[in-house]
Order: structure tokens, then sequence, then C-alpha cells
């Protein structure tokens, strides 16, 4: 803006929001600065996404004022916050698959001459973007819909540029990415900071905010706990303020202790809030799988699972990761190899049921679209993969479903009082813990889990790897796979690192360091000194 | 620079809010609702009956012989055929399919009926009938689950087949059978109540206890709100689907029996309204088009709210284009409540 005085690109007062008997938030005064990076964390309903949506206009507050460039914003008007130059961009993208990338930039303010539309003028400025921006190029015929959602979100951000977008909300921009893309996309968080416009954004990375943020302001329970510049914050500091009380306490501690293990052990950033420990003891030989094979997609992979242990996939997305992981659960009719179970040779699952007859289940990555069953009820989510069990004469006993569903969730701090609830109301972490007890209420011997602590906030995720832990204890097989490679390191017992399809390596608690940098560098093949096995 | 010379907006909280916004918004998640917002939820739930029990009042008032056991016997026994065949759509609706070929079936299963009637004993023409709707049930379920085709689409090809295949069989004549008992299903009475109503009552009775308590009922929600999860926790999500048509078929193959039985004859070009009267009927009751939500009950309430609306306009001796009009909007209330309900769980 043109103003001399540089007034602060949104000035929020006493700004707050009920949802009937629900304080979303309190209370907040928000400063965002012209042309900074600012991060909004704290968990799961907190209040960030009440925030956004009322600079949005999706939300009107029940109470207080924002300025926007000096100027009042209309309550409540999502026209109004697109007139003042506000553009949010939530995980849910609004691409049009078949359309080609800059027909998506393009998008509901397409360049036309006497109302036909230009389609070289509308690819020209979209070639300009991409290189301003520095990013590649999506070759014109190819439809949005078969791109990553990276490039997706790119698609997105550019089309916020095109209608001369001052603010950008970004809600968890990096949540469904792979490292290098989160990097690519950091990147490009800069350039457009560098561009003077404002950009503000959620993540439950916390690492990524204090990378890329110039100010980070921490929520908990709706309120406003704190707003410092980058340079005041830590990363114990910061989790210690959004959880608050005794946990944030604790947790803080630990990080606290691993920031020196790291710092002695020399490598960088610490891992997730927990203690480092010798590998659990091995049981029996569960699952031996060799030249596990899936056309274009994983060649020549094998893999051994224990009892008791866990064995994380390391690598990147499209390493073949999560493929690996469907072979095994049966959902890939493609897939060939050879398989071993308990030591005797079966023919490969090629059907969901035939991997669980092996005792093979799938905690899905996609909780909502292949997990859960939103519009049911959390105990027969719970039961549904054993609905025999709670059922006598195939008529199903609500008492006993009540009592079996609450028996296994409670294992992973779900409230019993709410198993009755319909699951489309529970929050991630819960819904998460659901799809967990249902593999506690029929018991597999090998848990396949993709992605097991997604979008979930951080307390949760505690919850949720100490569960698999404990489950591991209790002599279930469990192979893990996740984006975040700190929860990887932390977690497993093993990690078999895959590229490109191709298993690169196995690190193996007892014998090497498992870290980060450690999986990268045997992902990427570079020579580490090994300590000799 | 347009913005700064427009008039300043009024700020925030300037402008009241008025109380409605409140329980329009989206409830926080895990977050608890408001108690007005609790009580939208639950006049949205029970709309249906609502709606029913005025139509019961104004009908009533309308032409006072309504409740007479006569008249309630009339109209049961007039809607038995459609009210079993909206049983069967129900399961086929709620695990996310459509089937559109029941008319045919219905239609097909007079016409065997009649026919082998005329051959056997009236036991065996049953069971040669149902025989018969199960293969078409087979069909369709295959042709979905196994050639992944619409069911929309595959279910209207096969009601043309079937359809066309019981007009080749009849050679397009009615076919009157003179067998004693042949309208046993249609006249006659169990107990003193018409066979025809002890019939649906007993379907509805199954129907409602199997989807609401047996475990292939509870899967059959399972495959219609989530298919992928259902699949994953191991259910045979092909297999339920192809049962839930095989229900279908077999519940438009009793329809086609009672209505060969109630009019005599067997006809291939009977009972068309069916296909479109059964669903209208399972979306007033107010189960969701998408799949996944609903019950039995609302089914059995669909068919009294459309028996009704039949009923008055009969005795009133209105054009059933009046009638039409009047059910064509009760079709579109319903599935604007379940949008809106939707909308509301966000």
């Amino acid at each position: 803006m043109s103003a001399p005085s540089q007034p602060e690109a949104v000035r929020i007062r006493g700004v707050s929001r009920r949802f009937g008997a629900v304080q979303a938030l309190r209370d907040i005064d928000l400063t965002l600065e012209t042309g900074a990076v600012h991060a909004l964390v704290g968990e799961n309903g907190a209040g960030k996404s009440t925030c956004f949506g009322i600079l949005a206009g999706r939300i009107p507050p029940s109470d207080g004022t924002v300025e926007v460039f000096g100027e009042p914003l209309s309550a409540g008007d999502p026209r109004a916050s697109r007139r003042h130059g506000i553009v949010a961009i939530y995980q849910e993208l609004t691409i049009v698959p078949a359309l080609s990338a800059h027909a998506n930039v393009f998008l509901g303010q397409s360049l036309s001459r006497r109302g036909w539309l230009s389609e070289r003028a509308m690819r020209r400025r979209y070639l300009e973007l991409c290189e301003r921006l520095g990013v590649k190029a999506v070759p014109a015929g190819v439809a949005a819909g078969t791109l990553s959602v990276a490039d997706q979100q790119i698609l997105e951000i550019m089309r916020a540029l095109v209608s001369e977008a001052r603010i950008v909300l970004l809600d968890e921009p990096t949540a469904s990415l792979a490292q290098p893309e989160r990097e690519a996309l950091l990147e490009l968080m800069r350039s457009l900071r560098a561009e003077g416009i404002t950009l503000a954004f959620v993540s439950h990375n916390l690492d990524e905010v204090l990378e890329i943020a110039d100010a980070i302001t921490v929520f908990r329970d709706g309120r406003l706990i704190e707003t410092a510049p980058r340079s005041a914050w830590t990363k114990p500091r910061l989790v210690a303020q959004m959880l608050g009380g005794e946990t944030g306490e604790r947790l803080a501690q630990e990080l606290l202790a691993q920031d020196d293990d790291g710092a002695a052990a020399g490598h960088g950033a610490a891992p997730a809030a927990r203690p480092s420990r010798p590998a659990r003891p091995r049981g029996e030989l569960l699952l031996r799988a060799e030249e596990v094979t899936v056309p274009n997609a994983i060649e020549g992979v094998s893999l051994e699972l224990h009892a008791g242990q866990i064995v994380g996939l390391g690598g990147l997305v499209g390493s073949g990761r999560t493929t690996l992981l469907r072979a095994l659960a049966g959902l890939e009719p493609s897939a060939s190899g050879r398989l071993w179970v308990d030591g005797r040779e079966r023919p490969w699952p090629r059907t969901v049921r035939r991997a669980r007859e092996y005792g093979i289940a799938l905690l899905p990555e996609d909780r909502k679209g292949e997990g859960l069953v939103l519009s049911m009820s959390a105990m027969e989510n719970v039961t549904m993969s054993d609905w025999r069990g709670v059922a006598r004469w195939s008529l199903l006993s609500r008492r006993r479903m009540a009592s079996c569903a609450s028996a296994s969730a409670e294992k992973f701090g779900f409230r019993a009082a709410r198993i009755g609830e319909t699951v489309r109301n529970l929050s991630g972490g819960n819904q998460q813990k659901l799809l967990l007890a249902r593999w506690q209420h029929c018991r597999p011997r090998v848990l396949l889990a993709d992605e097991p602590t997604r979008g979930i906030d951080i307390g949760a995720k505690d919850e949720i790897l100490t569960a698999l832990e404990q489950m591991a204890r209790e002599g279930l097989g469990i192979v893990v796979v996740s984006s975040e490679l700190e929860e990887v390191t932390v977690v497993s017992d093993r990690v078999a690192v895959l590229a490109e399809g191709r298993l690169m390596g196995v690190l193996d608690r007892d014998r090497d360091a498992i870290t980060v940098a450690q999986i990268l560098n045997t992902a990427y093949d570079v020579e580490v000194a090994h300590a000799p096995a | 620079m347009p913005q700064l010379e427009r008039a300043p907006e009024p700020p925030y909280g300037a402008v009241g809010r008025p109380a409605a916004a409140v329980a329009t918004a989206p409830a926080p998640a895990g977050g608890t609702r408001a108690v007005p917002a609790r009580a939208l939820d639950l006049v949205l739930r029970y709309a249906m009956v609502g709606v029913l029990v005025a139509l019961l009042i104004v009908a009533n008032a309308l032409s006072p012989g309504f409740f007479e056991i006569g008249n309630l016997r009339n109209i049961l026994t007039q809607n038995a055929a459609v009210g079993v065949v909206a049983i069967g759509m129900t399961f086929v609706i709620i695990a996310g399919g459509f089937d559109l070929s029941v008319s045919a079936v219905a239609a097909a299963g007079t016409v065997l009926f009649a026919s082998f009637a005329g051959h056997a004993s009236i036991p065996l023409a049953v069971l040669g009938v149902l025989a018969c709707a199960l293969v078409a049930g087979l069909f369709n379920g295959l042709v979905i689950t196994r050639l992944r085709v619409n069911p929309f689409v595959a279910t209207l090809g096969s009601s043309s087949i079937i359809a066309g295949l019981a007009l080749l069989y009849s050679h397009s004549q009615p076919i009157v059978p003179s067998k004693a008992g042949f309208d046993f299903l249609g006249t006659g009475t169990v107990a003193g109540v018409p066979t025809s109503i002890v019939v649906l009552a007993a379907g509805f009775a199954v129907g409602g206890v199997v989807l609401a308590k047996h475990v292939f009922g509870r899967a059959v929600f399972a495959v219609g709100g989530n298919a992928e999860a259902a699949r994953l926790s191991g259910m045979r999500v092909d297999t339920i689907r192809t049962i839930t048509y095989l229900i279908s078929a077999a519940c438009a193959a009793v329809a086609g029996l009672i209505i060969a039985s109630q009019t005599g004859v067997g006809q291939a070009d009977v009972a068309a309204n069916i296909t479109l009267d059964s669903i209208a009927i399972v979306i007033i009751g107010g189960t969701s088009l998408l799949g996944g939500e609903g019950a039995m009950w609302r089914t059995l309430v669909g068919l009294l709210i459309l028996a009704t609306i039949n009923n008055v306009f009969d005795s009133l001796a209105l054009d059933t284009a009046a009638q039409s009009v009047v059910k064509g909007s009760i079709v579109i209330v319903a599935v604007t409540l379940d949008a809106f309900t939707r909308s509301r769980q966000r």
C-alpha cells in the first residue's frame, strides 16, 4: 500500500467469537505487520482457524473490530475481505481437476477479449508468474488434477497473486507435503514476502514455523497466549506455551533434554518429545516379504518384521513407502512377491480379506476417506472390524458393542462417555484413536500404520505414538510410514529406507544411529561412516 | 485505489448480528452445540413424523370416515405392493445404490405368477417367481459390482431387458389363471387381517430388525457411508451390495405376486409407477440418497405419508394430476430437509 504511514496489514482488536456455548475466541488482539510472515500455532481447536475464518469473512465475530490497512473490515462478508486483498488458502484445495494449470490460475478472473477467452495471454501471464516465483511451469496440456498436491497448492497461491492479493492466509500449507516440497513451499513463501505480501499461516510443524516466521503467535483454548518475534522463541518454549500447565512443562523438559543430546551427537534439530532408548526385544519372525514388486511403483523390495517391534519405512513421498504398505494390506492387485507368515510361505495377498486372514491390518492414511464411516457412531466404527464378536445370533448387542468399544478405545485415551457419538462430530485426534482402537478390538498380528499422526495436534500425537509403542510391547508387529521423519526415528526399532521404489538400506537401532540425517543419507545413497556391524 | 474512495464500512460489532446466525454457524470440532441448535436437530430428525401427523389430522378433517377400520384397511391393501418394494429399496439406497428395475421385476412377477399358477401349485409358483427375481437381482448386483457400471444405468438397462422379456413371454397378452388360491395374497385374510397387510407388516418388521440390529444391516450402512473403510475393515463390500439388489428384486417380486393376486391377472405392463413411488417413499421418510444414513421406520413413515395423500385425494374425488403435484412437492421438501441437515453437519 502506498499510505505514507505504512499501516499494519491487519489489526484485530478485542475480537471474540462464540459458537453457541463454546467460546472459540476470547478477546483477541493481533497485529499482522505488512510484508511479514506471521505464524499461528496451537493445538487443534485453539482458535487459529476461527481467526482465519474471521479475516477471510467466513465467520462473523461476536465482538471486536478488524482493520485492514487502516480501514475497517465489514464483518462476515467474504467479498469485502477479498476486496481488501485477503485470500485464504485452505487444506482442501479448490483446483478444478480437468482444467489446465493456467486455466486454474485464472479461474474466475480469466483474461478475455470481447468475451472470448484468451488462452494465449493467460498462458503467457502464467509463465511470467512461474518465472517470477522461481517455480517450474506445468506443460500446457496437462490437467491440474494429475499434479501433486504441492503443485496444486502452488497454482492456488498463483491464483491469489493474479487477483492482487496483499494478505495471504495459509491453513496448514505443508501438512500433506514431502520434505523437498515443503522446502520449495517455504522458498515460495520467502519470495512472496520479498514482494511485500503479508503472509499468515497455521502449522503444526514447529521446525518450519521457527524457520520461516518473522513473528509467532500461540493460541490456546481460544485465547491468544503470546505474540513475539521469531528471535524470542525456541521450540521448547513454543510447546510449553501451546500446551500450558503440566503437560507443557513435561514435554518442554524432555525437549530440552533432547536438544542437549542432539547437540552432543551432532545431528541438528531435536526429534519429537520422546526419550531415546534401546531397541525393543525382538520376538519371533512374524512376516518376511521378498522381491515385492508393484509395477511402476516399487521393485524387488524386501522386509522383515518381528513380533514386538516397530519397523519404520523411511524415505520421501513418492519413494514407494505407501505402496509397499498397501501391497502388504492386499490393496494392490498387481503386486507380486514372496511372503512368509509365521515361517510358512503364503501366496501374495491381492485382496484385503486375504491379508486379514494372514493377520495383516492397515491403518489407512486417509482417515475420513478410507478409515471411518463418519455417519456412524464411534462404537460401531471401533467394532466394525469384527461385529460378529459383539453379536449374538448375528444380532448386534448395543451394550456389548459399547463395552467392547470403550475398553479398546480407552487404551488410547478416548473418553468412554463419547463412545456413542457420531464420528463426524469428533476431532481428528479422537478419530485417529478410534481407528487404532478398531485394531485393538480385533487383534491382527501385523499393523501397517500409514501416517498415523497426520493432521492431529501435538498432545494427541504423543498419545498415538505411546499407543503404538504399547501395542508393540504386547507383541504386535508394526510397520509405520510417516512424512515426519523425526517420528519414524523416534518410534522405530528398525528403519527400512526406500527411494524411488527400491530398498536403499536398513537402519537397525542396535547397530546404527537412527536419525533423520541418517535416513536421508541412506535414501540419497550418500556414503556415511557406518559403525561396523 | 478504489478501496480508499468507498465510504467506510461499519466496523465489527457495530451491526448487531441476528441471533439466527448462531444456529447456522458450524460447531467447532469436538465442541458441544448450543441448546437451540440441538432442538433444531431434533426437529429436523423427526420432521417427517410431524408432517405425517399433520396430514392425518387434515385427512380426518377433510374426510371424516378416514380413521374407520374399513378405510384404513383399504389404504394399506392398496399400498401393500409399493410398500414392500420400498422395503427392498431402503436397503439398496442405504448401501449407496439405486434400483430402477423394480417396476419391471414386479410386472414380470405378475406374468410369471399367473403363468406358473396354470401349471403348478400356488406355493411352487410363488417359489418359481422368487427364484426368477433373484436371478434378476443377481444380474443387477454383478453388473454393478463386477463390471463397475453405475447403478442408475445398470438398473435402467436391466429394467428394459426384464420388461422386454416379460412382454415376449406373455406375447403382450394378459394371463388370467383360474386356480383356486391365486387370489389368496390379494384378497385372502390371515386371522381376519388381509394377507397383503400381513406380508407388508412382516416385511417391515423383519427388514427393520435386520437393518438396525443384524450384522448384515449395519454392514449395509458401513458400505453406504464409506465403502473403502468397510473394505479395509474386512467386509465383503461387493457381496453386501449384491445382496441388497437381491433383496430389492425379491421384494419387487413379492409386490408382483400381490398385484397379480389382487387383480387376478398377470400382465407385463402393470405397476409402471412403482419404481418412482418406492424411491419417493424412501426419500420422503428421510433416508439419504447419498447412502449410509436412514432407517426402516423412516420408510414406513414415507409410505404412510404417500398413502394418506392418495387416500384423501381419492375420497375427495380430486384429479390425479393434483395428486402428482403434491407428491412431487413433498419429495422436494424431504430432499431439501436432508440437504439442510447435512450442511449443518458441516
